[in-house]
């Protein structure tokens, strides 16, 4: 798909169908989220964890009442460890918008989520289960899977100042 | 081009040519900004500046060397800047949006063939001086958080493979 069409189809898709993607179309995903910038070339303060173990979803889902993952049969967490710049936050979502680019190029549902980030960090368990190394901190997560709708992309505006 | 070419394809630019990008280059960049994941819709909570004036540069560049020492422009004397600002209080927030507008300006740019680089160390002299502030004209409470730099390129786009390190669950 060309690139533009990509960047305008992409939406958050809330509703998936139960069946996972294919290890193919992961690793495509994944390395798209690896070619982000990173500030000052830190790679290597940079972690992506791939959940796809259903009774760890699960466990994650229950942490509230709410859906917080729209039961995405990936969840892919992306995490970062500061260096003092406070650049783990841009770097994230560079990650995070590349994957979900790639996502939407292949014709997968996927969305940018917050909210679990927060649960997950309160949770001491899950936490602990995602094995971070010292240091690290989750910052973003994606959504991604099958979905059966069509989902029109929406308008945006943000305002634009011109300095000429 | 591709998507996926273009996501392998995007690396930075730190040379520029002096000649400023078109009318319709910049319209295509600033579209795909508003395409960009923003958290809860907040739209309406981002700004951007485009930047290409040679006085405002210059300025820039004097107060950048006053702060820092520095002679070399940390903007690399692109033609263009595109500021990415923010009234979104909550840093965690504030900083992954701008960030999926920024490389969605990145990817854009270089599906046209244009230079680009991702910036913010020069923002941190410009916060400092007032004056120089100033000359972005930001709706009140908005911030300046990062930058695209972006013009013709200078120098040859040599793009590299990264590793993230990844575990599965």
């Amino acid at each position: 798909m060309e690139t533009l069409e990509a960047i305008k189809k992409r939406v958050s898709v809330r509703g998936y169908l139960d069946k996972q993607i294919t290890d193919a179309d992961l690793d495509k995903v994944l390395k798209a989220g690896m070619q982000a910038p990173i500030g000052r070339g830190k790679y290597y303060d940079m972690h992506i964890t791939v959940i796809q173990n259903k009774d760890f979803l699960e466990k994650i889902d229950n942490l509230t009442d709410r859906l917080i993952f729209y039961k995405a049969p990936t969840l892919i967490i992306v995490s970062a460890r500061d260096d003092g710049h406070g650049l783990d936050k841009e770097n994230s979502a560079c990650v995070m918008e590349n994957m979900t680019l790639a996502a939407t190029d292949l014709g997968l549902g996927s969305i940018y989520l917050n909210l679990v980030i927060g649960l997950i960090k309160d949770n001491k368990d899950i936490l602990k289960e995602l094995n971070l190394e010292e240091g690290f901190v989750p910052v973003a997560a994606l959504g991604i899977g099958y979905t059966d709708g069509e989902f029109e992309p929406k308008d945006h505006i943000i305002e634009v100042t011109y300095i000429k | 081009m591709e998507t996926r070419d273009v996501i392998k394809k995007r690396n930075s630019i730190r040379k520029f040519k002096d000649e400023t990008i078109n009318k319709d280059e910049l319209s295509k960049l600033l579209e795909a900004a508003e395409c960009a994941s923003v958290g809860h819709g907040y739209y309406d909570k981002m700004h951007l500046t485009v930047v290409q004036n040679k006085e405002v540069f210059d300025k820039f560049n004097e107060v950048i060397k006053e702060d820092t020492g520095k002679e070399n422009s940390l903007f690399y004397n692109a033609p263009t800047l595109i500021v990415m600002s923010t009234n979104i209080e909550e840093d965690l927030l504030a900083g992954q949006c701008v960030g999926t507008m920024g490389e969605n300006m990145l990817l854009m740019a270089t599906d046209l063939n244009l230079g680009c680089v991702y910036i913010d160390t020069f923002l941190e002299s410009i916060k400092k001086d007032e004056n120089a502030l100033k000359l972005l004209d930001l709706p009140e409470g908005f911030r300046p958080i990062a930058a695209i730099a972006v013009g013709y390129m200078d120098m040859p786009s040599v793009p590299k493979n990264h590793k993230i390190e990844v575990n599965y669950i």
